[in-house]
């Protein structure tokens, strides 16, 4: 660009014209300097324009938690030790909700035999909100599963490359049905008692075993907002969480554009896409049937389980994304979605003020739409 | 003089209004059509430039269901169909008594709806975002 402005000026002042009067010239080069210096001005705007737009403002981090992996992008005026808080923040509650974690929160309550166990109120917060989804969706949401859970074990085969499909390993093993006859009449939602301080799995009356707590079907979207909050508080004005598919933003990209989320196509290849979220300031969540799951002898298995059959769910819903004001009813829905089939999904969704869309791909192959639809795209193939 | 000055008036007025006219239907390439039935977006807007296959909507009673397998529901009766094409899009069938809706023939955007006024069914246009990039993946 300057290259091409000498020239120009080059062949005016070397052209006759220039020559002829040094008024003249006096008045070239104050043009020449006020062409110049607005030639400069217009060239940093331009550059610092594009260098904001390249660079975004913008501080982010994958790690390894929850068993997936967790990103969080800041953006604005931060230090990297806010990234580091809520990667810790993460890591903290991880150490409260899991099922297998010696000493977790859950894992004393499930190891109580029978007593009441002292616990951090974030996690009896998480019961809570875990008992009100299985109010809602008639027991069809059951965070007293623990047994059946850990019994079918689906965790063990989560593929680390975050691509969808089932595995196929032969070493894959249906429990045996006598099996999940047991866990499933262990203990139920009814032998769970939360006082100001303690949670107490009871004895189950009719006998068998105590019931397990398992908050996995709700905690990674807790989390997720636990640390939407922190950040807020901190001061922050943008930001995405991704904790493996749970995302929730805060405000809206450097640019001042929502976030582009985008919906995977089920069972479909890490880049194919059925359609386009713009977020800002709300959470997108899926919970799917090809997630972890497997195949034996033909048999599709996965990971979200019917505490009525103690099989996996039978419907026909493939995947659900629910688009909410938090991760939590996100989480809550998009699984009640899946257990329940598209035909009753939405008179859950009704229910719940938090709810703003759900994306709902049928084994048929077809999509269906429920609720506010203005911030997604249908059609963007990756 | 007074006649120089009336035909001054009418040729601003003539070309006031092709101005108007010309705003109202130039056609910017939109990149997405947003269908309305009854004032609310009926199904998620459709990236028009993303579009493979052509396929068609019809809303009929208050019922959705595209040939691209998308359904929704909202609204009143009355029967439409809109052909979606890559770039643009076109009323192409319809029961109201006039037919306006079907005279607009393809849009491929601008800031002119086509518009079915006694079905109540309108589609807009939106622009390009300039930053198309995906911050996370669901699913």
């Amino acid at each position: 660009m300057f290259a091409l402005h000498n020239v120009l000026f080059k062949s005016m002042s070397n052209s006759k014209f220039t020559r002829k009067s040094a008024l003249f010239r006096k008045c070239l080069n104050s043009f020449r300097l006020i062409y110049l210096v607005s030639a400069v001005v217009f060239s940093a705007a331009m550059l610092t324009g594009c260098a904001d737009k390249q660079q975004d403002d913008r501080i982010s981090d994958t790690r390894l938690l929850l068993d997936t992996y967790c990103t969080i992008v800041i953006h604005g005026d931060v230090s990297s030790e806010l990234l580091d808080e809520a990667f810790a923040l993460c890591a903290e509650l991880e150490a409260l909700f899991s099922i297998t974690i010696e000493g977790s929160d859950v894992w004393r309550i499930n190891h109580a035999e029978g007593e009441p166990a002292k616990v951090d109120s974030r996690t009896r917060d998480v019961i809570k909100a875990g008992l009100e989804f299985g109010e809602l969706s008639d027991g069809m949401f059951d965070i007293t599963i623990g047994r059946l859970t850990r019994l079918w074990d689906f965790g063990r085969h989560r593929q680390g490359d975050g691509s969808s499909g089932p595995t196929s390993e032969d070493s894959r093993t249906v429990p045996l049905s006598s099996d999940i006859e047991d866990a499933k009449n262990a203990g139920n939602i009814k032998d769970l008692l939360i006082s100001e301080e303690t949670v107490w799995v009871r004895e189950p009356d009719g006998g068998g075993d105590t019931a397990w707590i398992d908050l996995g079907a709700i905690a990674k979207g807790y989390i997720a907002d636990e640390i939407a909050a922190f950040l807020v508080e901190s001061g922050v004005t943008g930001a995405l969480i991704d904790l493996g598919g749970d995302v929730v933003t805060v405000g809206n990209r450097p640019d001042g554009s929502p976030w582009r989320i985008a919906l995977r196509k089920p069972f479909g290849s890490t880049d194919e896409w059925i359609g386009i979220v713009d977020a800002s300031d709300f959470a997108v969540v899926s919970s799917g049937t090809y997630e972890r799951s497997f195949e034996k002898d033909g048999v599709f298995y996965h990971h979200i389980l019917d505490p009525f059959t103690g099989m996996p769910a039978e419907t026909d819903i493939v995947s659900a994304t629910v688009i909410a004001e938090s991760a939590v009813i996100g989480e809550g829905l998009s699984t009640i979605a899946v257990l329940a089939g598209s035909e009753r999904a939405s008179e859950y969704f009704e229910q719940v003020s938090g709810f703003i869309c759900a994306v709902l791909v049928l084994d048929d192959g077809e999509i269906l739409v429920i609720g506010d639809m203005r911030m997604l795209t249908i059609g963007d193939m990756g | 003089m007074k006649s120089n000055k009336f035909w001054i008036i009418v040729l601003g007025i003539i070309v006031t209004i092709s101005a108007v006219v010309a705003v109202l239907f130039w056609q910017v390439q939109a990149s997405y059509a947003n269908i309305y039935k009854d004032g609310e977006l009926f199904r998620p807007p459709v990236n028009l430039l993303a579009v493979t296959e052509p396929y068609s909507v019809m809303i009929y009673d208050g019922f959705s269901s595209g040939s691209d397998g998308l359904s929704s529901q909202s609204g009143a009766d009355g029967l439409n169909v809109i052909e979606i094409e890559y770039g643009r899009v076109r009323m192409s069938e319809s029961n109201c008594p006039l037919g306006i809706c079907l005279h607009r023939g393809w849009v491929s955007g601008g800031i002119m709806p086509v518009v079915c006024l006694p079905n109540r069914v309108v589609v807009t246009f939106d622009g390009v975002s300039d930053d198309n990039r995906i911050d996370a993946v669901v699913g």
